[in-house]
């Protein structure tokens, strides 16, 4: 691992190969918080690099007080020296998050022409994709975002020739060997195969975003008709979930045992009674000037480039 | 209630001194584009500088007076006007009556003009910030644009503010006018075009703007420059670029000679922040703006230098732009130079109160 400037106030810690001792990059960015050092601002992981944003004036005054000439060597030092002292709480073990998600249907508009793709009936594609253990590698492209890492290969998924201008808020995904979900409606580019109740962003909430990188995350199947059932069984998969102690809530590792096996559905969908896991606030149809119409994911480096990069060819 | 929006011109948004701390879970930083533009007009109403004000895009607002206000403008030139009759000064604290109409026009130069308020607009802050995030729907204005009809709260003015409002409603009303403002103002914001002063922060070429060059912007180089072609890099600091009529707050999107990648090699999607120089495969630059996204894929090629981003703030559809290229120890002896001048700035007006 390496430290490299992005500009005058970032530093990318980058890997370049195969993991190392530092644990990669959720664990170093969880240490380098752990260290509270005043002049940092973000710490954001991603697959390969955890960029550390940081306010140049502060750090330029803790340089000064170190007897550090330069802005940029010091900040280098004192990161490496965060990740040196770092200990237990970089060790945390993750958290295993369960998403519910009716499969199909409205909800999942391209599940058939996936399963097809991959050779398998569409339950089958299902099973598949309900019974692997993803990793959250990054929160990204809008509030609350997950790319989840560890999509079996043959689910991998080109994304849509021509991206849909509204995917509803909840929607799960699946672009190259990635598979991640919706927190607002928005428009995308990625495989639609599912949707769940679980609100994934709540700026209201003490902890806004359902999961962050690193998290453990399993998709459970649920009985669907479509619409947004809720009842008081449901309420637990609704807005909040993060805290909650039922399907939407989180477990430390291991809990959820039993080898990822698909969990059959309550015949329940979740959501609540006030139907508010149908995002926050939503995302307005037109930016300031014709920029999402120009297709945001695609050129911003939101999840279709991801897709692409991701997608080995597929473009 | 502070100001009542009659009409908010083509773009009109409440920003601040944006969110730190949430971009590990998406949340852009977001804020002003013009910092400095934004740093500058809440000092001069006695704010903190970070205090949530209002953006206004190439043409402005028609803004009503719910109380008495002090209030102060900065960057891009739009002449505002007070009841339809005198110019009100930029870059200086002005008292205006309760129910004065403040009409903003077209940006004669620049693209974004601030208006902040003594007290900031109290807005309810949302993730640590009360800027607008319209992509997520949140901060701001119920997370939109402010359109006709909305009304707009300020906060309790601080005792400076206090004291210059009472001594320019006592000149108002001697001279029978709406509004009252100091002889005095704070220097030439970078952003309006000047170039010089105080507050460029410019030593000889670049972070400056001229008839001849349009935009020049200092840029570092990035890490991750090797993944374009010798010939890219050397074209990217040397070519004009088009500002393209697309850009907006997530970015400025330019028009020039394209960029090849060296390499097709995929990169994995990463942290991106204001100021980067993403070139997706087409090969035309983006430079990132502050509701940039918070992960991105694209190669980026240089990074604008933070001294220099008020001035992409205020690049307008068609303005050339050119980058130039400086060291990481440079971009950081600037940015500290312009923090210096921000914080003699502050102290000059914290000492600076009317006289009795």
């Amino acid at each position: 691992m390496r430290w490299v400037p992005a500009g005058d106030r970032a530093a990318v810690a980058v890997w370049d190969g195969e993991a190392d001792e530092t644990g990669g990059p959720a664990a170093c960015a969880a240490r380098i918080a752990a260290a509270r050092l005043p002049w940092v601002v973000d710490i954001v992981p991603a697959y390969d690099t955890v960029t550390v944003v940081y306010d140049p004036a502060r750090a330029a005054r803790a340089a000064d007080r170190d007897g550090e000439p330069g802005v940029w060597p010091f900040v280098e030092s004192a990161l490496r020296r965060a990740l040196a002292a770092g200990g237990a709480e970089a060790s945390a073990r993750p958290r295993v998050i369960e998403i519910p998600v009716r499969y199909g249907g409205a909800d999942g508009p391209d599940l058939e022409a996936c399963a097809e793709r991959a050779g398998m009936d569409p339950d089958a594609f299902v099973s598949a994709h309900a019974s692997a253990r993803y990793t959250v590698a990054m929160i990204g492209f809008m509030p609350g975002f997950p790319y989840l890492s560890g999509l079996p290969e043959r689910l991998a998924q080109p994304r849509l020739a021509t991206p849909r201008r509204r995917v509803p808020a909840g929607s799960v995904g699946i672009a190259g060997v990635q598979t991640g979900v919706y927190p607002f409606d928005s428009p995308g580019g990625w495989q639609i195969i599912g949707r769940t109740d679980l609100r994934l962003f709540d700026p209201g909430a003490a902890e806004p975003s359902l999961l962050r990188a690193g998290d453990i995350v399993r998709f459970v199947p649920v009985a669907g008709d479509g619409r947004n059932g809720g009842d008081k069984a449901g309420g637990s998969q609704g807005c909040g979930g993060v805290q909650g102690e039922g399907k939407g809530g989180w477990f430390e590792a291991g809990v959820p045992g039993e080898g990822g096996r698909p969990v059959a559905g309550d015949g329940r969908n979740g959501g609540d009674k006030a139907g508010g896991s149908q995002g926050c606030g939503g995302v307005p149809d037109k930016g300031e000037g014709g920029w999402s119409e120009a297709g945001v994911p695609g050129e911003g480096g939101g999840p279709d480039a991801g897709a692409r990069k991701e997608g080995r060819g597929w473009a | 209630m502070g100001l009542i929006v009659r009409s908010p011109g083509l773009l009109a948004t409440v920003q601040d001194g944006g969110r730190a701390g949430y971009r590990a879970i998406g949340v852009t930083a977001g804020g002003a584009m013009d910092e400095v533009a934004l740093r500058t007009a809440n000092l001069l109403v006695g704010n903190p500088e970070g205090a949530a004000a209002l953006e206004m895009t190439l043409a402005g607002a028609e803004l009503e007076a719910a109380d008495d206000l002090l209030v102060a403008v900065t960057g891009a030139e739009m002449s505002p006007a007070v009841d339809g009759g005198g110019r009100l000064p930029a870059r200086r604290p002005v008292w205006v009556r309760r129910g004065a109409v403040i009409r903003f026009g077209r940006a004669a130069r620049g693209c974004r003009a601030y208006l902040a308020v003594a007290g900031g607009i109290d807005v309810p802050p949302v993730l640590g910030g009360r800027g607008t995030d319209i992509r997520a729907g949140f901060g701001g204005a119920e997370g939109r644009p402010l359109r006709a009809g909305d009304a707009l709260p300020a906060g309790a003015p601080s005792a400076w503010a206090a004291a210059w409002m009472a001594a320019l409603a006592a000149e108002a009303a001697a001279s029978g006018r709406s509004w009252a403002a100091p002889c005095w103002c704070a220097p030439p914001d970078i952003v309006a075009g000047a170039g010089t002063g105080d507050f460029d922060g410019a030593e000889g070429d670049g972070g400056a703007r001229d008839a001849a060059n349009g935009v020049v912007l200092r840029a570092v180089p990035s890490a991750d420059a090797g993944a374009f072609t010798a010939e890219a890099r050397e074209r990217f600091f040397r070519e004009p670029y088009r500002a393209d009529p697309d850009s907006d707050r997530m970015g400025v999107r330019l028009s020039g000679p394209p960029l090849e990648l060296a390499v097709r090699e995929e990169m994995r999607s990463r942290g991106v922040l204001p100021g980067a120089v993403q070139v997706p495969a087409g090969g035309r630059p983006i430079v990132l703006g502050a509701d940039c996204q918070t992960t991105g894929g694209y190669p980026v090629i240089a990074h604008v230098a933070s001294v220099d981003l008020p001035l992409l703030a205020q690049i307008r559809p068609g303005d050339m732009v050119r980058f130039r290229p400086i060291g990481l120890d440079e971009a950081h002896r600037l940015l500290l130079r312009r923090e210096a001048a921000i914080r003699l700035l502050a102290a000059g007006l914290r000492c600076k109160w009317p006289d009795r």
